[in-house]
């Protein structure tokens, strides 16, 4: 496959891109997130690229290995032209938050609540950002290499009752 | 007319059916049979040719197993009484069968080919306790349940049958990690 | 009700006692509370070739309140904890619990933030199956020990 998306991306957006790599087709950007909207936008409309589908997005916990500390990452993927892209947004501990997605792909709505509910990441401008896997009054984010592996929180409270 | 037709053939599947074989076997009387390579979730530690326990309580099944259901403590190494080599000993060896997987990976390590599945199934306890597999257990199972096909050496020479012709399973059991 | 406390001990009560056992054992009315896996065994339990009709636990209840056997089939998360809870609170007396397969019994391996480390920490079980899943054997097995244990039932305990 070609490095098409990748060499686009780097002629656009020269100042947001940190870093980009290919290894068998497999094409990724280490993006900035401060205009992570337009790149985002400009993969989805360019007739070329036209990243029409979300595959997914998730969160890579780099503790203590590498600062910053999160790594968003998305997955898409391009139904009409069939090819791949992954994108890299780093981000610090102290300021885990990026732009919500939902307003350039809705299918990410509730993959950024995962992301927000296991990693806690913040994504700005998400509509109904809150946890969806983990209960109501959970402490902490589960996901995070520095959750205490053997820390339970069960719940002490019957259905329907207010704690 | 095709619905007509389909009518009197599921009466006719139906009366075939009536005094066909039921196919239901009465479990506590009869077992079904089971396959040739079938194990279950219970299992059962050998004695050697000579009467001795082959288990040398090198741990390895306690730091493979996934759910860390084994427990084992171990002897310091002392001399065989029937060859009079130095070999460990387990002291205690119990399974805790409530989160047992049947990953296999216990019999895969063993060096000794001392643990191995049995064909029956274990059954069910009425409290927790009931279903953890203490060492008079492990070993009473030898004699008791019909033991599965493959001990750790088994497998190793179906994956690769040469290998079991240069090197015979019976080796000295004071090269092996204790 | 208050009449079977005269009868305790009297030839009558144990009388009593044993019919009631009796038609109770063999009328047990299940509620399969499947959240996994192991759902593919207890289906297979109930097909014909180990027909847990034989047993007279045939009719599975989707209503708790039309129950009196649960089966707990399956891993329960923390999240779901208060729904068996409530389940089982919904069911009338007498009634008992078979915690199925390894992770009902005791959280399986699944050692983690989000798995109830198993469901005797909510509700009280009757008969342990273990096995990852369970044989379809062992199911009956546990179906014929809970039959003997609502036999051995004391009078008093049926009120």
């Amino acid at each position: 496959m070609s490095k098409k998306a990748i060499e686009r991306l780097s002629a656009k957006f020269a100042d947001q891109v940190l870093a980009t790599h290919d290894a068998h087709g497999d094409e990724t950007a280490v993006i900035k997130r401060d205009r992570l909207l337009d790149i985002l936008r400009f993969l989805r409309d360019e007739k070329d690229l036209a990243f029409d589908m979300p595959i997914d997005l998730t969160v890579v916990d780099w503790y203590r290995k590498r600062e910053p500390r999160f790594e968003v990452v998305y997955h898409l993927y391009s139904v009409t032209m069939k090819h791949r892209l992954r994108l890299k947004v780093p981000v610090d501990e102290d300021d885990a938050r990026v732009p919500s997605s939902y307003p350039v792909w809705p299918g990410f709505d509730w993959y950024e609540r995962e992301a927000y509910d296991l990693y806690g990441v913040v994504f700005d401008g998400h509509p109904n950002l809150k946890r969806i896997l983990m209960w109501e009054g959970f402490e902490g984010h589960p996901l995070r290499k520095d959750y205490p592996i053997n820390k339970r929180q069960p719940i002490t409270t019957l259905l329907g009752e207010k704690s | 007319m095709g619905w007509f037709d389909a009518t009197f053939k599921t009466f006719g599947i139906t009366l075939k059916n009536l005094f066909r074989k039921p196919s239901t076997v009465e479990f506590p009387a009869v077992q079904r049979e089971r396959a040739e390579r079938y194990r279950a979730a219970s299992f059962a530690l050998l004695h050697d040719e000579n009467g001795e326990e082959k288990c040398i309580g090198c741990k390895f099944c306690e730091w493979i197993c996934p759910s860390q259901i084994i427990a084992i403590t171990a002897t310091p190494k002392r001399e065989s009484p029937f060859t009079g080599k130095k070999r460990g000993y387990a002291e205690d060896f119990t399974i805790n069968l409530q989160a047992c997987i049947v990953c296999e990976l216990c019999i895969q390590v063993c060096p000794e080919d001392a643990i191995v599945m049995t064909r029956d199934t274990e059954q069910p306890g009425f409290s927790r306790e009931d279903l953890v597999l203490t060492m008079d257990k492990l070993y009473a199972n030898e004699k008791t349940t019909r033991l599965s096909w493959h001990t750790g050496a088994g497998l190793m020479e179906m994956q690769n049958p040469q290998r079991g012709q240069e090197k015979p399973a019976a080796a000295g059991a004071e090269d092996k990690p204790a | 009700m208050g009449l079977e406390s005269n009868l305790t001990g009297t030839f009558v009560g144990t009388r009593l006692s044993d019919a009631l056992n009796w038609a109770r054992k063999y009328s047990l009315f299940q509620y399969p509370f499947v959240t996994a896996c192991c759902g593919m065994e207890f289906m297979s339990a109930a097909c014909s070739h180990y027909d847990i009709s034989r047993f007279g636990a045939e009719i599975p209840r989707f209503s708790p309140r039309q129950a009196d056997l649960l089966f707990v089939v399956g891993t329960v998360s923390h999240k779901l904890a208060p729904v068996l809870r409530k389940v089982y609170d919904q069911m009338c007396d007498p009634k008992w619990v078979v915690s199925f397969g390894a992770c009902a019994s005791s959280g399986g391996f699944y050692d983690n933030y989000c798995t109830v480390q198993g469901i005797d920490t909510i509700i009280p079980v009757d008969v342990y199956i273990p096995g990852c899943p369970p044989r379809p054997e062992q199911v009956l097995d546990a179906l014929i020990m809970l039959q003997e244990k609502i036999q051995r039932e004391p009078l008093e305990k049926q009120a």
